[in-house]
């Protein structure tokens, strides 16, 4: 029981596989891309990061106590510094006491400790009206996109942040994981200035899994903003469900993702432009991270500055009505969403009302992510034995981090 | 290698020196120094995955009440600098609920198990600790009196009168385990209410609790938290915390021999270590564990490290040795 997997003080860069066993992982980047003007995405090297799904995500530390050391030699004494905190002692007199201590350098961040309060962070949180709901965002942050309401307080991030993996392989053996993130406070801001080489310490994987399809199902994948990265880890998880079954009544996926704007929209386009305007759902292989795993996309600008022509839930109704209406195909489809509340929201009145069947990855502010702090509380229909009811109501809350973040449309009240 | 041990590299070390990190807890012997702070590690086992809870002094869970109780509305917590507010409510299963599921979890806890109590009157908090004082692996019981108590509202932590009745009550019925009293920091003076626990029959103290604070969302112009108002933990309130463990330390419990239990953003070793000068028997991690489960392993690892370094065969001999000039 923990003996592996965790990172000891010295062991940042030998992590190793824990079996089943989940813990904390040292992180290193060797990717970065700018996906848009704001997203970004971070592909890491994770040597034994026990195996995930779909819907699950990584408690990521956001600030330089246990991170950033590009370029530093391992065996150099500020090498280590893993322990949360040693680097910001500022109150430490080197000359009181009976004994002194070495002089050295902090290993503290590059990034995120700038001790500037930039506000726009406020902001930019205010503002973060990503996804197909365009208008309708703001509050609720940005699902699992490492904001989660806490986002915003500076002067360096000190809880982690949830960010939802993205997509997942193995390179010569090691485990590598992507992650898409948005500047809007602290802790993205940390992030979002690493670069090769960097180290960040992650813990998980954490939380549930989206139920895949059946055989012969249909995964309509909707995904807003920030909501689009564990889409693309779902498409990815359902094409290799596919290989494995060698063909026998494979799986169909399409992804709906929308952005208010082009320059917005966190994902790779690689041509093959729909037409603009509010006529065009039709699904095609121009994204490059749904193309690579056979999946098409419908993708929405609220602006019409690429493809449909408004909220990314208008072209997934319109694609229903359209492709989805009898009810042999109503059975076999399941509509997965991520993204802003109100467009999450919106997906489950959708999918309700055609009696298809539908999984919602939420959003809450979270500090652990262990189901220790109990702050990611939603509401849920049914009584569950397991947890205790408001007196009187029929509802109870669950957690987002360990019950969820995925949660079915028919159970989930907010 | 062991950058983030080197107190003084010129001192000569022989690490088969082996130091005693043991701790006498009013009569409940702790294998380690470091404890959990109740409410950051949930009711047994949610962090077995991610660190060896063996390596833990003791385990306090999360507030038990005699009924359950959903919690507070979100938002329940924001991120501030150096820490966090929380406003759960003590959100838990009750007392049935505790027994019947989380005591057999507790029951293969590692290392010696402490329920933490909460309660809206003096008859919970008697039933809750009547509840589960007689359970074999429940080695102590800690008291949240950070609650307003239901009859007169006023909160049990702030009143000394109130505190010591109540703790005398609960007493009662838990006469053969230590009976820990978390002590509320929003008061005037904390040795005031830290000697009226004592009054009361309080076994041991620990210090603090959190402190009173919000949030302001300056674009809504609203308070963050549903609550309003939630506690402030982490490494900004450790100076503070700090100062009140010494506060009382001197002030009361050095004389009456009373043990402190520090807490309040411990996150590191050198913290631990100030919080024992300054007179705690042991420390707590709460908000840490947050953001790294293993922290209290880490933090007994660096203690020990420290008490080799400067010669010190104990932590006990440490309990209290802040030299204060003049």
């Amino acid at each position: 029981m923990g003996e592996t997997g965790r990172l000891g003080k010295s062991e940042m860069a030998m992590a190793t596989t824990a079996g089943s066993s989940r813990g904390i992982y040292a992180a290193r980047v060797v990717e970065r891309v700018e996906l848009c003007r704001e997203h970004f995405r971070l592909r890491f090297a994770v040597p034994g990061l026990p195996a995930s799904g779909p819907g699950q995500f990584l408690q990521v530390q956001c600030n330089g106590d246990v991170t950033a050391r590009r370029g530093v030699q391992a065996g150099g004494e500020d090498s280590l510094g893993s322990d949360a905190g040693e680097g910001h002692e500022f109150d430490w007199d080197p000359s009181a006491g009976p004994m002194r201590r070495a002089g050295r350098a902090e290993a503290s961040g590059r990034a995120g400790a700038s001790g500037r309060l930039d506000p726009s962070d406020g902001l930019g949180r205010l503002g973060q009206t990503v996804g197909g709901s365009g208008s309708l965002g703001g509050l609720g942050g940005v699902g699992l996109g490492g904001s989660m309401g806490l986002d915003f307080d500076g002067p360096a991030a000190f809880l982690r942040r949830p960010f939802s993996i993205a997509g997942r392989m193995e390179l010569d053996g090691v485990s590598h994981v992507d992650l898409i993130g948005r500047e809007v406070g602290v802790g993205t801001r940390f992030l979002s200035r690493l670069g090769v080489g960097d180290e960040v310490s992650v813990l998980g994987p954490l939380g549930n899994r989206f139920r895949l399809p059946g055989a012969n199902g249909i995964g309509l994948l909707v995904g807003g903003g920030v909501g689009i990265p564990p889409m693309i880890y779902l498409a990815q998880a359902i094409a290799e469900l596919n290989r494995l079954e060698a063909g026998e009544r494979p799986r169909r996926a399409i992804a709906f993702s929308g952005a208010l704007t082009v320059d917005l929209l966190a994902l790779t386009r690689t041509g093959n432009a729909p037409r603009p305007g509010p006529t065009d759902f039709d699904p095609r292989y121009n994204i490059g991270e749904f193309d690579a795993f056979g999946v098409p996309a419908v993708i929405s600008t609220d602006d019409g500055s690429w493809g449909w022509k408004g909220f990314v839930t208008e072209a997934l109704e319109r694609y229903l009505d359209a492709w989805i209406t009898d009810q042999a195909d109503r059975q076999r489809a399941i509509i997965y969403t991520c993204g802003p509340e109100p467009m999450m929201k919106r997906v489950q009145e959708i999918a309700a009302r055609r009696g298809i069947a539908c999984q919602i990855a939420v959003e809450r502010a979270m500090a652990c992510g262990m189901g220790t702090c109990q702050s990611c509380c939603i509401r849920v229909k049914k009584p569950d034995p397991a947890r205790p009811p408001m007196p009187g109501e029929s509802w109870c809350y669950r957690l987002a981090c360990t019950d969820g973040p995925v949660f079915s449309g028919d159970d989930l009240l907010w | 290698m062991m950058s983030q041990l080197d107190v003084n590299p010129s001192v000569d070390v022989n690490p088969s020196v082996d130091v005693d990190l043991s701790v006498d807890l009013a009569g409940l012997r702790l294998g380690m120094p470091t404890m959990t702070c109740s409410g950051t590690c949930g009711y047994a086992l949610e962090y077995a995955e991610f660190t060896d809870l063996s390596k833990l002094g003791a385990f306090v869970t999360k507030s038990i009440t005699l009924h359950e109780r959903p919690g507070n509305q979100p938002q329940r917590i924001v991120e501030t600098r150096a820490g966090m507010l929380n406003a759960i409510g003590l959100a838990n299963v009750g007392l049935a609920r505790f027994l019947d599921e989380k005591v057999p979890l507790l029951e293969t806890m590692p290392c010696p198990v402490i329920v933490n109590v909460a309660g809206h009157s003096v008859d919970d908090y008697v039933k809750t600790t009547a509840g589960v004082a007689g359970i074999a692996c429940v080695r102590g019981i800690e008291l949240n009196v950070s609650c307003p108590n239901v009859s007169d509202g006023l909160t049990f932590g702030t009143n000394p009168k109130l505190l010591k009745e109540l703790i005398r009550e609960v007493k009662g019925s838990v006469p053969d385990k230590p009976l820990i009293v978390k002590l509320s920091p929003n008061v005037e003076d904390i040795s005031v209410t830290a000697e009226a626990a004592i009054a009361g029959g309080a076994n041991a103290l620990s210090l603090v609790n959190t402190f009173t604070a919000m949030s302001i969302d300056i674009y809504k112009r609203k308070p963050r938290l549903a609550n309003v108002t939630g506690g402030l933990s982490g490494p900004a309130i450790k100076p503070i915390a700090l100062a009140m463990v010494n506060r009382v330390y001197r002030r009361v419990a050095r004389d009456a021999g009373v043990p402190l239990v520090g807490m309040g953003g411990v996150q590191t070793w050198q913290d631990a270590i100030e919080f024992v000068l300054a007179g705690a028997s042991a420390v707590a991690i709460g908000t840490a564990l947050f953001i790294d489960p293993s922290t209290p392993e880490r933090i007994s690892e660096g203690v020990a490290e420290y008490c080799r370094k400067s010669g010190s065969k104990s932590l006990a001999e440490l309990v209290g040795k802040l030299e204060i000039p003049g």
